[in-house]
């Protein structure tokens, strides 16, 4: 179905090539994962399929591509728009109309394909993508999830033989990346369609893949085999594959189920007593106090009567499905908002008579989008404007930037940076004028593994210097890290408060891998299993 | 609720008479149907509250063109009042206010003040009950990438008057404040890069959706014949207009120009669109009620042109010199009541 001869590709403006001599085979009905570290050509690759790369980008294209037959290099991305089904990974972008129906014709339209045949492929589509509820509403209003699904129903009204998505749930909630990949997978399964996917979630995909191609980046060759071979060779693994590996476990798993074959020797680590994870010293004093705190966007609420009292030095974790009210508890604290009943106290203060200004002064917020922050030409006058705004004295970031891993970007396009770097660049912006309290919403969308872990370790080395740290994530695995207390919210209301590793244990969803395997609440990551071991 | 031709045909119909008529009585008229349609069918459309701007904007220029008029112009019989005199330079031209205050001035301010009115009345009423995505696919095909392009950027307002404010409150958090232009790169520069990233994320699903003209070499010469045709055809067009202008001899030339060139503009331009091969996905249904309408309007359209054509004077209105009372013709009337008709046809509430 698709074959790569020796593709070497380099971007208009940069000096080394992207894809280096890549050769590949990808049969008829396969799906195909790519995984790699970011800006190790993922996205290049798959823009080659349907002729994006180079039309699109221009740049020094060698190499041979043909999918089924045609060559995208010569028949254009228009040409090849029939038989490559192209989604990208932000749902907002890619919608052209307003109407989700006529979204879906879209493409036909271009086609010129008679009405009738539109009429009947729209109405397939929204059966077998389940989204028929979904015909007259504005695309505007649906959720995450659901926008992905009308962007991959776009797409499959052409009736593609091959459908390529570059990361197409790194912008969304686990439930609505689930969402998105049961039906890749039904898709896959019940019409044969070739899949090729890049995806950071590989605990998800994982188990869906026929084969995995690594690309590591860096000009090293590639590796592509069977999911168990692949992930036994890199580094980039679910927490299942690293325990597994680590112990040694023959076949590897992929699934919790799997997994559960081997778990009678991880439990027998059980009889190793483990003292509680060293909980930092919490100091009585509460800095921030919520009592009873609603509010609501229109008609809209969104928070119910919220009760919560905040340490110094705690590292909670805010969790909760989309729109149950993390963000607005967040931008409440940080007095973007304003209690409408109910008050927020920092440091015993009320925030109504605090003022903005004195707050940020002490409390940094990193929103979900680190685009929004960024506008300066380098890293370092972005961290200068921050300085000067909150009439500090400029200094000299090496050290920050040295604990980020930024330190080689200082004079670096911040824009320009990955993915990982900018949602680090934008940290930095914030972290520089030293607030006592972190807020983060969001951190870890669009980062891989080990951006994931170093975002992790920075934030606990926070937390040891005295710091609060709350953030709000649906990364389970970031919050079995490094978070002490998980609050979930539900419709507004906190519906669980308690210690990290009880509350997880007691939750389905809020459960890291680990933690679903051994359901034991000592481990709820690798390295809390590997400790114990040693003892 | 009505097909899009019916509600461009409205727009025609309601629009004709503020082009022809200073009559007060009939513009009135026109107005409060006007207003009776937004009232009853736009009102709970989304796009309502624009309505309300445009109804401010309409008075306060009604109540401008009533005040300035009798202040500068000093013509006419009835004087209400004298005013002292002063004389101010806009830009060298002297302009005379104050003095004899006349009845006839004002009102012929007021009249004014009305078509004024009426006009943005019309417009925002339109716009408030058109459907916006569907009167864009009514755009001939020849230009179809132009209604894309407007359809997508009537979607992309609102998305980023959303980043905007995203981009206000994280700034704000890092203690920025907007004091000057200085403090507008901060919120313009994080505007500016995310709206171009989303723009070229959406050209590119659009080009892997197969949108797009064909732009083969052989094509392109095609298309340079085609702007040669289009370009004499104007030409045309141009000096058939011109003739018939300034040449009274021999107008039949410029006949002949004119209709000439017209007809091979509309050649070219439906080979332009028989080029870009692209089908219809949505059929606008034309109810009884749009027939109903259509009519109305129509009908409206030509009791005013034939007015205009055959009894031009029933339709004029001068208070200058002496105020008289304007006429009333009840044809006329119910002419300028036409914009009414879509309330009467429509269904129901609550369906």
């Amino acid at each position: 179905m698709i074959e790569l001869r020796n593709v070497t590709y380099s971007y208009p403006d940069g000096e080394a090539p992207v894809l280096r001599d890549l050769s590949l085979r990808v049969e008829e009905g396969e799906f195909l994962l790519v995984i790699g570290a970011s800006g190790a050509g993922k996205s290049t690759l798959l823009r080659c399929l349907n002729g994006l790369v180079p039309h699109f980008y221009g740049g020094d294209f060698r190499g041979e591509v043909r999918v089924a037959g045609r060559d995208p290099v010569a028949t254009s991305p228009r040409g090849m728009s029939n038989l490559v089904g192209f989604v990208s990974q932000d749902p907002e972008a890619q919608f052209v109309v307003d109407v989700v129906e006529d979204e879906l014709a879209f493409a036909m339209e271009n086609h010129n394909l008679p009405q009738p045949l539109m009429r009947k492929r729209v109405e397939e589509v929204l059966d077998q993508l389940n989204i028929a509820s979904l015909r007259s509403r504005r695309v505007s209003t649906l959720s995450g999830g659901e926008k992905q699904r009308v962007a991959i129903g776009a797409v499959l009204t052409l009736q593609p033989k091959v459908l390529v998505l570059d990361e197409p749930t790194s912008q969304l909630d686990p439930q609505a990346a689930e969402e998105v990949l049961t039906t890749l997978r039904k898709l896959n399964v019940d019409l044969g369609l070739t899949i090729v996917l890049s995806e950071h979630r590989l605990e998800r995909v994982a188990q869906y893949a026929d084969r995995i191609l690594y690309l590591p980046g860096g000009g090293q060759p590639p590796l592509i085999g069977r999911p168990r071979e692949v992930l036994a060779q890199v580094e980039l693994a679910p927490p299942l594959v690293q325990l597994a590996k680590a112990r040694g476990w023959e076949p590897l798993p992929l699934t919790i189920k799997e997994g559960r074959r081997f778990s009678p020797f991880a439990i027998r680590s059980s009889q190793f007593s483990m003292s509680p994870s060293p909980h930092p010293p919490v100091s009585s004093s509460p800095c921030l106090l919520i009592r009873d705190l609603w509010f609501s966007y229109n008609d809209q609420e969104a928070l119910r009567g919220v009760k919560l009292t905040v340490r110094r030095g705690e590292f909670v974790a805010l969790m909760g499905r989309n729109g149950s009210g993390k963000t607005t508890l967040l931008k409440q604290i940080v007095g973007l908002l304003r209690p409408q009943r109910g008050r927020v106290e920092l440091w015993g203060q009320d925030t109504r008579k605090l003022g903005t200004e004195a707050i940020v002064r002490r409390v940094g917020y990193v929103p979900q989008n680190p685009n929004a922050l960024l506008f300066a030409d380098t890293l370092r006058d972005e961290l200068d404007f921050t300085r000067r705004s909150h009439g500090l004295p400029l200094g000299d970031y090496d050290e920050l930037l040295r604990t980020l891993g930024m330190e080689h970007h200082v004079d670096a396009y911040p824009r320009d940076l990955s993915a990982g770097e900018r949602q680090r660049a934008a940290l930095a912006a914030i972290l520089v004028a030293d607030p006592e309290v972190i807020l983060l919403d969001e951190p870890t969308r669009g980062l891989d593994y080990h951006q994931k872990h170093a975002l992790a370790d920075f934030l606990m080395r926070l937390q040891d210097e005295g710091k609060t740290v709350i953030i709000a994530t649906h990364d389970v695995e970031l919050v079995a890290r490094c978070a002490d207390r998980v609050i979930i919210l539900g419709e507004g209301q906190v519906v669980v408060d308690g210690p990290a590793r009880e509350v997880m244990t007691d939750s389905l969803v809020f459960s890291s891998q680990i933690n679903k395997l051994l359901r034991d609440d000592r481990f709820l990551t690798v390295e809390d299993v590997l400790e114990a071991e040693e003892e | 609720m009505y097909h899009t031709t019916t509600w461009l045909l409205w727009l025609l119909a309601a629009l004709l008479p503020t082009m022809l008529t200073r009559n007060p009585l009939y513009l009135i008229i026109l107005l409060l149907a006007v207003a009776v349609a937004y009232g009853t069918i736009g009102r709970s459309s989304p796009l309502a509250t624009s309505w309300d701007l445009f109804l401010r904007v309409g008075l306060s220029l009604a109540a401008f063109s009533t005040l300035i008029n009798p202040l500068t112009v000093h013509y006419g019989d009835t004087v209400l009042l004298t005013l002292p005199h002063l004389l101010v330079r806009v830009g060298g031209i002297p302009l005379e206010l104050g003095g004899r205050i006349t009845l006839e001035a004002l009102m012929y301010g007021l009249v004014n003040g009305l078509s004024l009115m009426a006009v943005l009345l019309i417009f925002a009423t339109f716009n408030v009950l058109v459907d916006h995505h569907q009167l864009l696919r009514s755009i001939p095909t020849f230009l179809h990438q132009t209604g894309v392009v407007l359809s997508i950027s009537i979607t992309f307002v609102p998305q980023m008057m959303a980043s905007l404010r995203e981009i206000r409150e994280a700034q704000i958090i890092r203690g920025h404040r907007f004091r000057g232009i200085r403090d507008l790169p901060p919120l313009f520069m994080p505007l500016l890069t995310s709206g171009l990233e989303q723009a070229i994320q959406l050209a590119e699903s659009m080009e892997a959706r197969g949108f797009g003209g064909d732009i083969s070499p052989s094509r392109r010469k095609q298309g340079l014949a085609r702007k040669a045709l289009i370009a004499l055809s104007l030409f045309g067009l141009l000096s058939g207009m011109f003739w018939c202008g300034y040449l009274p001899t021999a107008r039949w030339i410029g006949i002949a120009l004119g209709a000439s060139g017209f007809l091979l503009l509309t050649w070219t331009l439906r080979s332009l669109g028989r080029r870009v091969r692209r089908s219809r996905y949505r059929r606008e249904l034309w109810r009884r009620r749009d027939t109903l309408v259509s009519a109305a309007s129509l009908a409206s359209l030509a009791l005013f042109t034939l007015f205009r054509l055959l009894d031009g004077s029933a339709l004029a209105f001068s208070p200058y010199p002496h105020l008289t009372p304007p006429a009333f013709n009840p044809l006329i009337g119910l002419a300028s009541l036409a914009p009414v008709a879509p309330v009467l046809t429509a269904p129901p509430r609550g369906r």
